[in-house]
């Protein structure tokens, strides 16, 4: 026992003054720092409604909650005695950007620049309307740069598109008027609000809308594609599209449910959805190249049977699609809306998995539970056999991690991802 | 229901002995004047005693009494005291004749109970309202109903503005308006308690939860019946007043009696005109220089109101052929501008509502010994119009936006009529078994048609709806120990038939099932008890199984927003009462009076408005609704007549009972306070009357009365941090009348101040009520 003993110490001693001898090589003796973490910059804003989804009616309270992070660990996410209730000044139906959150707000008057924190509403600039008018939550939009946002619409009458180009720093009007396109031939008024979106390859703004027979009728397929020039908004093409009869939500624009998305080389994509001979649904994700004006007709990147809801762009040709398997139910509240990863070159899909399990299926059809920030993409679930939580999607190595909880009883609507208010 | 009938039998056969008080005696007899016109309200009673009572409508009296010798007074205003003394030792017959006197006396002992007094007594938990003695001062009834136990009025704004009205925290549809009886829709959709004419008005009898089945009603929270004067002297009674906001009113009410034939002409007509022009505190306004929204004063600029009711009834009382027959004819006109939406910060300045209607009625009455029958029909020509067609978005400035959007529901220029005729009939028999036991047998008739069509909506497609309801109600009553105890038990069945010809969006309107033409039947019931124990305390149990049938609204839609839902059921609830009350005269001049009631009210497939899934689409639907229980009490005293005070308190608490969300999933909400309705307030007034002041027979009334609600929340009070909650605060108003009446009351003029301290006061969503204001009434009444 004494000679193993021995030999043990030989041995520590001998490693010891080797490595004290390798140290003694390097040019910098001083120990390197413990790299310090960049502190934060943003939040997520957890949005729910009480009583029904909020959205479609004023009475339903809203509520807010602002919070750091959304990985597992924390509390059970509660709005008991907290929360920021906003529905008195704020619609569900939002623009965000940065720090901020612009609307036409319940009042249905002016445009408006917002801030929540410590549980109230800020209000950082507003301006009153000017010619052109909107109703609360019936508008699309797209953001020209960092200051500059298009507001676009049908009127009141239907017989227009009238647009809005306010700087948002300051909240000015910088233009406004009328989109120079005719009512499409056999219809007699535009529907609601449309899809805008901008290009910035090309400084175009692109505008996806539909022609209806009459205010209480259905809209009429095909809709149309109009590639709009940002700077002096004059129509370049107005497009009658043969790809789907509609756009995905086109009713608020994409102020709940994103349905476009820009790559990296400019290709715009849509989602949209055509009608079979039997009734159902068949959606689509369409998509118009770099610099073109009207849909790739070789391209449809959605092969899943059932509605394609919503989307989330990840970057590197994949995006986070909200879905739906019809089998399962087609109601608002049916649990049979799941989350899936298309890939836009494979024309692909696979379906988001937690511990080799799909996660579970959701109810909720006009929610928009997804925030990507930070190289993370954050998913929001509602299931019907347990609470409803975030799972957290590695979007480099496709890990998937659990997140946050919320506590059962609530409409769980959105995940908004916000600067910090102190952020530079 | 098995087990309400088996109740029902078992009240029936516990109480069908005859029985009797022990050692009393009755006194009872008739009180006329000298013409031979019985007198009413008149007081009888026993000298340096408690006991006393009021003769009633056919100048009956019957008074319990020990046996032995009595000084029995009777007194009534305007004619001389008669003092005598009688031997009872067994139960007597005794009428007075009494003879007008020029000298009025200065007070009239409050010894027995006014009719008003009686109905709070019954086995119903009911309050009754005396509206004669503020007739002089009040300017609606809205003004006084808002002050009793248990109920509160929640104005949108100024004169004319709508109201919402809760009897012990139940609302909107599941309260039932009647005029003598009759629905007050008769005299027209836009007619309401806010502008009926006050000078026609005897009393207001409010019903909590219990409902008798006599009023033919399918109401679930309750009932408000206004009973008209039925005096039958000749009369003229005018008034005109005069307030802040550019406010008149003015009403005539008169009657006369043709001697020869006794033909009785009733001409009414109440007039209401306002700009309501009140300044709005604090509201948002563009201020270009600073770009800011800024909170300024503005006045209202778009609210004027105005209202007319016209009757002219013709008739006969006391024939061989009829106790009473009369016919009628009225007409009302509603002009209403609007100036918010349900919102403040939504401002309206062009947008508002008309409304005509005619009606023509009759009703008959007629007692066959122990059978009393009466029967009225009603047939009203209802037409609405809503005019939105201005395309602008008005400010607290009064300037506009030119927008391409109506102005109330952001829709396309519209110019909506509804017609909607109205036809009632209402029966009725009472069979007096004996003193103890009597039934009645109640029939209504309720036909409503909806034709709806806009003139320059294209796109609206015009409908026409027609539900009838027939409500049959049978009530057995008991009556023992000299009325010491009061029992009443009643069943009712709705039949609701309705005629449906549409069939399209069957998945969502359940028309497949509800096939053209269909009747459904639903039973109710419920009984009441009230048992006297001494005068200082008494106590009052109901109970009722209510049922309440859908609106056409509810059932059928309105063509645009609303889609129909044809398998609708009607909402139901189990209301429950427990009351005590009771009078104290501890001394000479001195009378006091108490009442404590609880309440229960457990509401089932509420119909309620949901969203439907297209945007804007509106469907009612069943859903589990609320409980509600409360408490509330009142105190009255008074002095010799002259000093009077009154305190009530009302506290209620409404529970949502829905216990998951529309995904299956459990609801936060379950079992919280539902948001958005004041739980506790209270009232009190105060007031004096002085006496031949400034010569005889004039009076000075100084009166004081202060309004309070407790804070509440507009949102659910557990969710969100409480100081981002939007609350309606705690309110204050106190108001100060004086009233002047010289010549017996011949000529009257009052002053109001009403909001004294011009208190900020809210109501539904934070829509600001006229702050001080001041009102004058001159009111002339030549009997």
């Amino acid at each position: 026992m004494k000679k193993f003993q021995l030999l043990f110490w030989a041995l520590l001693t001998t490693l010891f003054t080797l490595s004290f001898s390798a140290c003694s090589d390097d040019d910098d003796p001083t120990p390197e720092p413990e790299p310090t973490p960049e502190a934060q910059t943003y939040h997520f804003d957890i949005w729910i409604a009480l009583d029904k989804h909020g959205g479609m009616g004023r009475d339903v309270q809203t509520l807010v909650k602002s919070i750091d992070s959304l990985k597992a660990g924390s509390q059970m996410i509660s709005f008991e005695g907290d929360g920021t209730e906003v529905h008195s000044v704020m619609s569900l139906e939002t623009i965000v950007k940065g720090k901020y959150y612009y609307q036409v707000p319940v009042s249905g008057d002016r445009f408006s620049k917002y801030t929540l924190s410590n549980n109230k509403i800020n209000v950082i600039q507003e301006q009153k309307f000017g010619t052109n008018t909107y109703d609360t939550r019936k508008y699309t939009h797209a953001w020209i740069d960092d200051n500059t946002l298009v507001i676009m619409a049908s009127n009141g009458d239907g017989d227009k598109i009238i647009w809005t180009k306010l700087n948002t720093t300051d909240m000015t009007i910088i233009k406004e008027g009328v989109l120079d396109i005719p009512l499409p031939e056999g219809d007699k008024l535009f529907s609601t609000s449309g899809i805008l979106n901008y290009r910035k390859s090309d400084n175009k703004l692109i505008y996806f809308y539909l022609g209806k027979k009459s205010k209480r009728g259905d809209t009429t397929p095909f809709f149309f594609t109009t590639v709009i020039n940002a700077e002096t908004m004059a129509v370049e093409s107005n497009i009658r599209n043969t790809m789907a009869h509609q756009m995905v939500g086109s009713a608020y624009g994409e102020l709940l449910q994103k349905c476009t998305l820009v790559d990296e080389s400019g290709n715009l994509y849509l989602a949209g959805f055509s009608e079979n001979e039997d009734g159902t649904e068949k959606s689509h994700l369409i998509r118009i190249k770099a610099g073109e004006k009207d849909f790739d007709p070789s391209y449809d990147a959605f092969t899943n049977a059932g509605k394609l809801v919503s989307l989330e762009y990840l970057g590197d040709g994949k995006v986070l699609a909200y879905a739906r398997q019809d089998e399962l139910g087609m109601e608002i509240d049916s649990y049979s809306h799941y989350y899936t990863i298309i890939d836009l070159n494979s024309k692909t899909s696979s379906r988001v998995k937690y511990n080799g399990q799909d996660l579970p299926y959701s109810g909720g059809r006009f929610s928009q539970r997804t925030a990507v920030v930070d190289g993370k993409a954050y998913i929001g679930v509602n299931p019907e056999s347990s609470n409803p939580c975030v799972y957290i999607y590695d979007i480099k190595t496709g890990n998937v991690e659990k997140g946050a909880d919320i506590k059962e009883g609530y409409y769980f609507e959105q995940i908004r991802v916000l600067d910090n208010e102190d952020a530079e | 229901m098995r087990g309400f009938i088996h109740v029902l039998f078992l009240f029936i056969y516990l109480f069908s002995a005859n029985l009797s008080a022990q050692n009393k005696v009755t006194l009872s007899g008739e009180v006329k004047d000298q013409e031979g016109i019985p007198l009413s309200s008149v007081t009888v009673a026993l000298e340096n005693t408690t006991v006393g009572t009021y003769t009633n409508d056919r100048g009956y009296y019957s008074l319990t009494v020990t046996p032995g010798r009595h000084t029995v007074i009777v007194t009534s205003l305007g004619y001389n005291t008669i003092k005598t003394q009688i031997d009872l030792r067994k139960s007597k017959t005794v009428d007075f004749t009494m003879e007008e006197n020029s000298v009025t006396l200065n007070s009239v002992e409050v010894y027995g109970k006014s009719k008003t007094q009686k109905i709070k007594e019954s086995a119903f938990s009911v309050n009754a309202l005396d509206i004669k003695p503020q007739i002089n001062s009040l300017k609606n009834l809205n003004e006084i109903v808002n002050r009793t136990t248990g109920i509160k009025i929640r104005e949108e704004g100024g004169v004319g503005s709508d109201f919402d009205l809760s009897i012990n925290g139940l609302s909107g549809n599941s309260v039932r308006y009647f005029i003598d009886g009759m629905p007050l829709d008769t005299k027209g959709s836009g007619v309401s308690l806010a502008n009926l004419p006050v000078n026609i008005i005897d009393r207001v009898e409010i019903y909590k939860g219990v409902v008798p089945a006599s009023l033919g009603s399918d109401a679930l929270g309750g009932a408000i019946n206004i009973i008209t004067s039925q005096e039958k002297k000749n009369y003229l009674d005018a008034s005109y007043g005069i307030g802040s906001f550019h406010t008149h009113r003015a009403d005539l009410n008169a009657q006369f009696v043709e001697p020869k034939t006794g033909l009785i002409i009733k001409p009414t007509v109440g007039v209401n005109y306002s700009k309501n022009d009140y300044k709005m505190k604090g509201v948002e306004v563009w201020d270009e220089d600073s770009r800011k929204y800024i909170e300024v004063n503005r006045k209202r600029f778009h609210d004027d109101y105005f209202s007319l009711l016209g009757q002219l009834e013709a008739g006969f009382v006391d024939k061989a052929w009829a106790d009473a027959f009369f016919v009628s004819g009225s007409y009302s006109k509603i002009d209403k501008e609007i100036q918010t939406g349900s919102i403040q910060t939504k401002v309206i300045g062009n947008a508002e509502r008309h409304s005509d209607a005619w009606n023509v009625s009759a009703r008959y009455q007629k007692r066959f010994e122990k059978i009393n029958t009466s029967a009225s029909f009603s047939h009203t020509w209802d037409a609405s119009l809503t005019v939105d067609t201005a395309y602008r978005i008005y400010d607290w400035n009064g300037d506009f936006t030119p927008s391409s959007r109506n102005e109330l529901n952001g829709r396309g220029r519209s110019m909506r009529h509804y017609n909607r005729p109205m036809t009632i009939f209402r029966g009725g028999v009472d069979y007096a078994i004996n003193r103890h036991h009597s039934v009645s047998l109640n029939y209504l008739l309720n036909r409503t048609g909806n034709k709806r069509r806009d003139d320059v909506d294209e796109t609206f497609e015009p409908t026409n709806d027609v539900l009838t309801k027939h409500i049959l109600g049978l009530t057995y009553n008991q009556s023992f120990f000299d009325g010491r105890w009061e029992s009443t038990v009643f069943i009712k069945d709705y039949i609701n038939a309705t005629s449906i010809e549409q069939n399209d969006l069957a998945w969502i309107t359940g028309s497949e099932d509800a096939k053209g033409h269909s009747s459904n039947s639903y039973w109710g019931g419920g009984l009441g008890l009230r048992y006297t124990f001494w005068d200082a305390l008494a106590g009052k149990v109901s109970y009722e199984h209510s049922v309440r049938l859908p609106l056409s609204r509810e059932l059928l839609g309105n063509g645009t927003t609303i889609y129909p839902n044809l398998a609708l059921h009607p909402e139901s609830s189990d209301n429950i009462n427990l009351g005590l009350f009771g009078n104290w005269y501890p001394a000479y001049g001195h009378s006091f009076y108490y009442e404590v009631n609880g309440f229960l009210r457990f509401v089932d497939d509420y119909i309620q408005a949901t969203v439907s899934e297209k945007e804007g689409m509106m469907q009612y639907e069943n859903i589990p609704a609320v409980h509600v229980k409360g408490i509330e009490g009142e105190m009255r005293y008074n002095w010799k007549n002259s000093f009077q005070i009154m305190v009530n308190c009302s506290y209620n608490e409404a529970r949502d009972q829905k216990k998951y969300k529309t995904d299956g999933k459990p609801s936060a909400t379950y079992n919280n306070r539902v948001p958005n309705r004041p739980w506790v307030y209270s009232n009190a007034d105060v007031s004096y009357t002085f006496h031949n002041l400034a010569q005889k027979e004039d009076n000075l009334r100084i009166g004081y009365s202060w309004q309070w609600i407790h804070w509440f929340y507009l949102s659910w009070e557990a969710y969100g941090a409480l100081e981002s909650k939007s609350r309606i605060p705690t309110q204050n108003v106190s108001n100060l009348n004086v009233t002047y009446s010289w010549m017996k009351r011949r000529y009257n003029v009052s002053l109001e101040c009403s909001n004294l301290f011009d208190a900020t006061v809210y109501d539904n969503y934070k829509l600001q009520k006229p702050g001080r204001a001041f009102f004058a009434k001159f009111r002339l009444f030549i009997n």
